[in-house]
Order: structure tokens, then C-alpha cells, then sequence
């Protein structure tokens, strides 16, 4: 549930993006998600939203967080995933060891970015060969991975143990991805390089249950996509001028992008609704990703020549709708998760 | 009803084809796509090849198909350098097309189209841009955006207010045979687009350029009427490029799927299989509809209710079949080329007339036609 706390906490996070995130979105696109932004946002106490104060973290709860993730999305998409990044995957990944701890505080307390490797777990993965898992060196490669200027990478080994590699270096330049460009893709390419096991047995288990309970986070990071560009859609109908009248005076632009709003306000209450079992968070996941990407097609196309420029802030929605739902929005396997609740047994598997 | 394509068309498709695969390597299309920069060697080859020529539609047509089935960057930036030339072919002079056409043709020159401004895209009715008759020349002043070719074409056919509208808005406008180097013209090169970054696109200032009254393309205030009619022609091109777009995308789909199935089940299941039937569904439509409305213009009976369903069709098509690759090809898709398919293919329902224009046109002429019918 919403209370006053987290409304107070809403429009401290709006007035840091209006004043401090969104200027400089569109740098963050061209030129990445540079030490100076992650740092600024570390100083507000976002970086480590949900991580426990001990490490050096802000503990919000799960309201606050996702309200957090919410109002940057709208901004900045990477600037988000970049959070959730740290706070879903790595933290819950490397906390069950003092290795794994010990780098969550490092992270913080220095302002760096963290990834989680999840190609493994991931449709369209082609693997590259397998990890050799030394005593104390890995070697191998790891294609595909987000976050290209991470510091620390949590990484499934390969022989079933998920280690921490303390190394950006790994990294090779940047490939040129389709979404979250402030973050970057890259390929991983360990030779020899050193490594600390933060879990034992059982890596793939584990990242996919950190998949699986991120549902909330990356809906509200599809919420946020889903209000940024709408937003941006409703202004400039209403000041863009077509045969003498505003865009907002056609049917199909009005209609369009009210119900496109009509349906994100709905899943936005679902989200902050407070309650949500397992199969409702999923229900609520797929939704917002599903309306992520037609409501960032539409606002795109009711810019006409001006949306396909970056300048106008609403092809960068249209990129990370898709690149979200791919990362975090299994088509397959989520439909498998939600089948079984649907079903109560196994179904969709033939 | 014959589906097939004469023998010289068939083979014609195979050369481009053959060219596509040996030129157009998946390193050069993300060079010139991350460099933002127009690909003027290929371009030469392309007109030396004769691969495209604005002589024959037909050709033209498929191979742009083609071209864009192979890259849509490349595809469309090297079939564009005559861009805008049906204009002078259709309404020009002897003159005209003497001094202008042979260069454009021959790969000396380049052409461009330009009419829409910064407040308007779709009300082409709208534009400012104004020329006063000086006598024996006109003053033109004004600004154009979104320009293809803007920044690199010779020459541009350019649409300006001539007289004040009366009753009808559309009236008084005319086209004016432009030279990029004459004073006054100024072109600015317009960079951080979303996809079909090789194409060159600029806005451009006009400031007291002095364009000769012979430059006058056909006649004065029925300018409006030229560019719908051109509209009507490359309209069936772009079709034609989303039809491409989309043919190339099925095929990188279905690859990675067959490639993909030896080592993971998945591949082989319902889910995956029916985003492939329905890519190729909606290409094999487009492809219908594209022809359709080529063969009406190039038999010189357009009709622009087919004509509209082919562009808004096939380029919806573009658009569905890079969303649906993206769920086939998961994280592979996002550096893969397809990532250049899914940004690419969104132009198509933007520029000629937006799929909302297209949609106007296509009711107003069912109407049109059930109301001569009573």
C-alpha cells in the first residue's frame, strides 16, 4: 500500500528527475550512463534503494522501490534497469556470503554498477562454450551481457556455482544493442581471470528465482516507459497542429492514446495495490510489458518524423520496451509460469 | 491470373539479388549505420550495375524489394538518388529534363523531394514556403524539414506557396526545379535518427534564393496536383520497401529458428512457429497488395485506394514482423542485424503519408465510390 511516506518519497524522486536526470537523458543514450550520473544518483540514496543499511544501503520497502523505479523509467529507462540491476539481482545473488557482501558495499560506497549475468537463463542465448572453473580462475566468454561498464558481474560458472568477477576489464568494447543504450551490451571474455564463488550449487535455480521475483520491479520499470511516453504523446497533440486543428482533436489520436492511459492507470493501481501473490505480480508483468511496447509505438507515431529523431526523447521508449521485455519478460517461459497458475498443472509444454 | 513475373523480371531480381548478398555484408550495413553516413560508393555501383532504372518501374519496384530485403539502409539509400524525378518526367519540360534528367540518371547527380515543412507533414496544403514572382525570376523564402537526400542531392524538386490560398488551401502552390548550389539555399544535415541512419535527411533555410522562371515545373498553382500524383508513385516504392523489410526478416527468423532448434526443443514449438506463419502471411499479403497497386500506376491507371493499402499494409507489415522477430530470437535479436530491421522498419509508416493518411485516403475513396454508384 501507497502511504504518505512514499508519496513524499515520489515527489522527491520526480523533482531529482526533472532537475537532474532528465537534462541529461539524452547524453546518457549517446555516451552511456557516465560515473558522474551513477554517483549523483548513489548521493540521493537511489543506487542502493533496497539494499539493508549495514551495506550501505537505503531499505526502502518494496512500495518505495518500485515507485523509485517508476519515476526514473521516465526519464531514463537505463538509469533504471541499472538500479534494478544492483537491487533484484545482484544484491539478493551476493548477499549470502561475505564475498558476495563485502562487493555490494564496495559498489555502493564507490558509486559503480553492478550486473548480473543472465544470458544462461535467457531465450535466444547462443552459448559460446562453456566456463572452466578453476580453483581460483575462470575462463571462457559471455556474450550478450548488459551493463557493459559494471565494475562486479555475478555469473553462472558454469558447473552449477554462481561467482563474483571483480574485473571490468572483462568487457569488450561495446556492441551497439537495441535498448539501454546508457548501459550497453558487451561481450564477456574472461582468460584467466579471477573469480570468488558467492553461491554453491544449484546457479541456475538461483538467478532464475531472482527472474522471477523481479516481476514487480520490471513492471514498474514498464509503467514508467508506458508514462514517459504517453506523456510525451498527450503534450505534443495538443500543440502540434494538422489541417488547421490539434493532433487532440482527431478520433484516432485522442481515443488512442486515452485508452493507451485508461490501461496503464488500471495496472498502476494493480501495482501499488500492496497484496499481490505470485501469479498476480506475473499477470501484472506481462501486461506492462505488452502495453510498453504498443504504448511507445503509438506515442512514436503520433510524433510523426520528429518521434524517429532522439532529440524528442520518444524512440529511445520504443527501443527499451522491447529490450526490456526481451531481458526480463521470458515470452516462452513466462507464459509457462502463467499457464501453470491458470491451470493449476503443467500446460504449454508440448 | 497469372502470379508469375516474365522471365527477364525473374532474372533481373536474381542479379540484384546476387549483388545484394556480395555487397551488402552485415559489416558494412552497421558501419554506415552507426556512422550515420550515406553510402556513395555503393550508390555508384548500384547505377553502374544498372540495378536501378528509373526507365523501367518494374525493375525499380523489385529492386528495392530486394535491396531491402538484404538491408533496408543500404537498400533504400542506394535506390534513392532519383528520388523525386517522376515529377520532372511527369510535368517538366523538354528543357527540364535534358539539362537535369541525363546527369540523374547517370549517376552524375542527385535528386531529392521537397515539401514538407517544420509545422506540417501530412497537411501538405499547409506549407509556407513562398516564391514572389521578380519578373524574370522568383524570391523564395522558407524552410523545409525531414528532407531525404537534403544535405547531398544537386537537385531538388521543391514545392512553395505561389499566391495566397482562395477558398481552397491547395490551391496556388507550384514546384520549382531547385540547384542545391544556387545563393540562399542552406541545408542542414539532421543526425540521431532512429533507423535508416545511411540515408542522408536535412532540414533546409531558404533565404532570398532567386530560382529562374524557366525552373518552373509545369504550371504555376498546380503544384499540389503534381506531388499528390507522385505521392500516388512512391507510394507504391515504399510499399515496396516494407515488403522488402519484412521479406528480410522472415528469412533471418527462420534461420535463426532452424539453426536454434538443433540445440534447444523450444524452437520447435507452437509458440514459435505460429509468430513464423503469421510474419509470412502478412508478407505474402503485402506482396499481393504491392503488386497490385504497381501494375494499376505502371499501366498508367492508378488507383489510390489500393495504392494507400499497399503502403499503410506493407509497412505495418514491416513493423509486426520486426516486433515478432524480437520475441524469436530473444537476446540474440537485440545486437543481432535485426536489431537494424526493428529500427528501420518504423520509417515506413511514417514517411509518403503516415498509416493514418493512408487510412484517410482509403475510406474517402470507398465513399467516394459507393456514392457514384447511386
Amino acid at each position: 500500500m501507497v502511504t504518505e511516506e512514499h508519496e513524499i518519497l515520489r515527489s522527491t524522486v520526480r523533482e531529482y528527475v526533472q532537475k537532474t536526470l532528465e537534462p541529461g537523458a539524452l547524453d546518457i543514450e549517446r555516451d552511456g550512463l557516465g560515473e558522474e550520473i551513477r554517483k549523483s544518483v548513489s548521493a540521493q540514496g537511489f543506487l542502493g534503494a533496497r539494499i539493508s543499511s549495514d551495506l550501505g544501503g537505503s531499505d526502502l520497502d518494496e512500495a518505495g522501490y518500485l515507485i523509485l523505479l517508476d519515476e526514473i523509467a521516465r526519464a531514463s529507462p537505463s538509469v533504471s534497469v541499472d538500479i534494478m540491476l544492483l537491487n533484484s539481482f545482484f544484491y539478493p545473488l551476493a548477499s549470502g556470503s561475505d564475498e558476495g557482501r563485502d562487493a555490494v558495499k564496495r559498489v555502493l560506497s564507490e558509486g559503480k554498477g553492478a550486473t548480473v549475468v543472465l544470458n544462461t537463463i535467457l531465450e535466444g542465448y547462443r552459448n559460446e562454450g562453456e566456463l572452466m572453473d578453476g580453483s581460483s580462475k575462470i575462463t571462457g566468454v559471455r556474450d550478450n551481457v548488459l551493463n557493459r561498464n559494471a565494475a562486479m558481474s555475478i555469473l553462472d560458472a558454469g558447473n552449477g556455482s554462481l561467482v563474483l568477477v571483480d574485473d571490468a576489464s572483462v568487457f569488450s568494447k561495446k556492441d551497439y544493442s537495441l535498448g539501454f543504450r546508457g548501459l550497453g551490451m558487451a561481450k564477456m571474455e574472461m582468460r584467466g581471470t579471477e573469480f570468488r564463488t558467492v553461491a554453491g550449487k544449484g546457479a541456475e535455480h538461483a538467478l532464475d528465482r531472482a527472474m522471477n521475483e523481479s516481476d514487480p520491479a520490471v513492471s514498474a520499470i514498464a509503467l514508467g516507459i508506458i508514462s514517459g511516453c504517453l506523456q510525451k504523446g498527450i503534450d505534443y497533440s495538443k500543440v502540434r497542429k494538422t489541417f488547421g486543428q490539434p493532433l487532440s482533436a482527431y478520433q484516432p489520436v485522442a481515443f488512442t492514446l486515452s485508452s493507451l492511459k485508461a490501461e496503464e492507470e488500471l495496472l498502476r493501481r494493480t501495482l501499488y495495490s500492496g497484496d499481490l501473490g505470485e501469479k498476480e505480480k506475473l499477470m501484472l508483468k506481462i501486461s506492462s510489458l505488452d502495453l510498453a511496447k504498443r504504448a511507445s509505438k503509438y506515442a512514436l507515431q503520433v510524433h510523426g518524423g520528429y518521434g524517429y529523431f532522439e532529440d524528442f526523447g520518444v524512440e529511445k521508449f520504443y527501443r527499451d520496451s522491447t529490450a526490456l521485455a526481451t531481458l526480463f519478460g521470458r515470452s516462452v517461459r513466462d507464459m509457462e509460469r502463467l499457464s501453470h497458475h491458470i491451470y493449476g498443472e503443467k500446460a504449454g509444454f508440448l | 491470373m497469372d502470379f508469375e513475373f516474365p522471365e527477364e523480371i525473374v532474372s533481373f531480381r536474381e542479379k540484384v539479388r546476387e549483388f545484394a548478398e556480395r555487397e551488402f555484408t552485415p559489416e558494412l550495413a552497421r558501419k554506415f549505420d552507426r556512422e550515420e553516413k550515406y553510402p556513395d560508393e555503393l550508390k555508384d555501383r548500384v547505377i553502374r550495375e544498372k540495378l536501378v532504372d528509373p526507365s523501367d518501374p518494374w525493375k525499380t519496384l523489385v529492386a528495392i524489394e530486394e535491396l531491402c530485403r538484404h538491408d533496408p539502409g543500404l537498400g533504400i539509400s542506394a535506390t534513392v538518388p532519383f528520388f523525386g524525378e517522376e515529377v520532372l518526367l511527369l510535368f517538366g519540360s523538354d528543357e527540364q529534363k535534358k539539362k537535369y534528367l541525363e546527369k540523374v540518371n547517370n549517376g552524375e547527380a542527385m535528386m531529392g523531394l521537397a515539401v514538407t515543412e517544420p509545422g506540417g507533414g501530412s497537411d501538405v496544403a499547409g506549407i509556407k514556403t513562398n516564391a514572389k514572382d521578380m519578373g524574370d525570376h522568383y524570391l523564395v523564402n522558407g524552410s523545409k524539414m525531414f528532407i531525404t537526400n537534403g544535405g547531398i542531392a544537386d537537385y531538388l524538386v521543391m514545392l512553395v506557396r505561389t499566391s495566397e490560398p482562395d477558398e481552397k488551401r491547395h490551391h496556388g502552390l507550384s514546384t520549382f526545379l531547385v540547384e542545391t548550389g544556387w545563393e540562399g539555399f542552406k541545408a542542414n544535415k539532421l543526425v540521431g535518427k532512429l533507423g535508416v541512419r545511411a540515408t542522408n535527411t536535412a532540414e533546409l533555410q531558404i533565404t532570398n534564393m532567386k530560382v529562374p522562371k524557366e525552373n518552373l515545373i509545369g504550371e504555376e498553382g498546380k503544384g499540389f496536383y503534381y506531388i499528390m500524383t507522385f505521392f500516388n508513385i512512391s507510394r507504391v516504392f515504399v510499399a515496396a520497401q516494407g515488403l522488402g523489410i519484412a521479406q528480410g526478416i522472415l528469412d533471418r527468423s527462420v534461420r535463426f529458428v532452424n539453426e536454434m532448434s538443433h540445440e534447444d526443443e523450444g524452437y520447435n514449438r507452437e509458440q514459435i512457429q505460429f509468430h513464423l506463419a503469421d510474419i509470412a502471411t502478412r508478407v505474402e499479403a503485402a506482396r499481393n497488395l504491392t503488386y497490385k497497386a504497381a501494375s494499376f500506376l505502371f499501366q498508367f491507371k492508378p488507383d489510390p485506394m489500393i495504392t494507400s493499402m499497399a503502403k499503410a499494409y506493407a509497412s505495418e507489415a514491416a513493423v509486426f514482423a520486426s516486433e515478432k522477430a524480437m520475441e524469436i530470437t530473444g537476446l540474440f535479436g537485440l545486437t543481432s542485424d535485426l536489431e537494424r530491421y526493428f529500427r528501420d522498419a518504423k520509417i515506413t509508416e511514417i514517411w509518403e503519408g503516415t498509416s493514418e493518411v493512408e487510412r484517410l485516403i482509403i475510406s474517402r475513396m470507398l465513399r467516394k465510390a459507393q456514392a457514384g454508384e447511386q
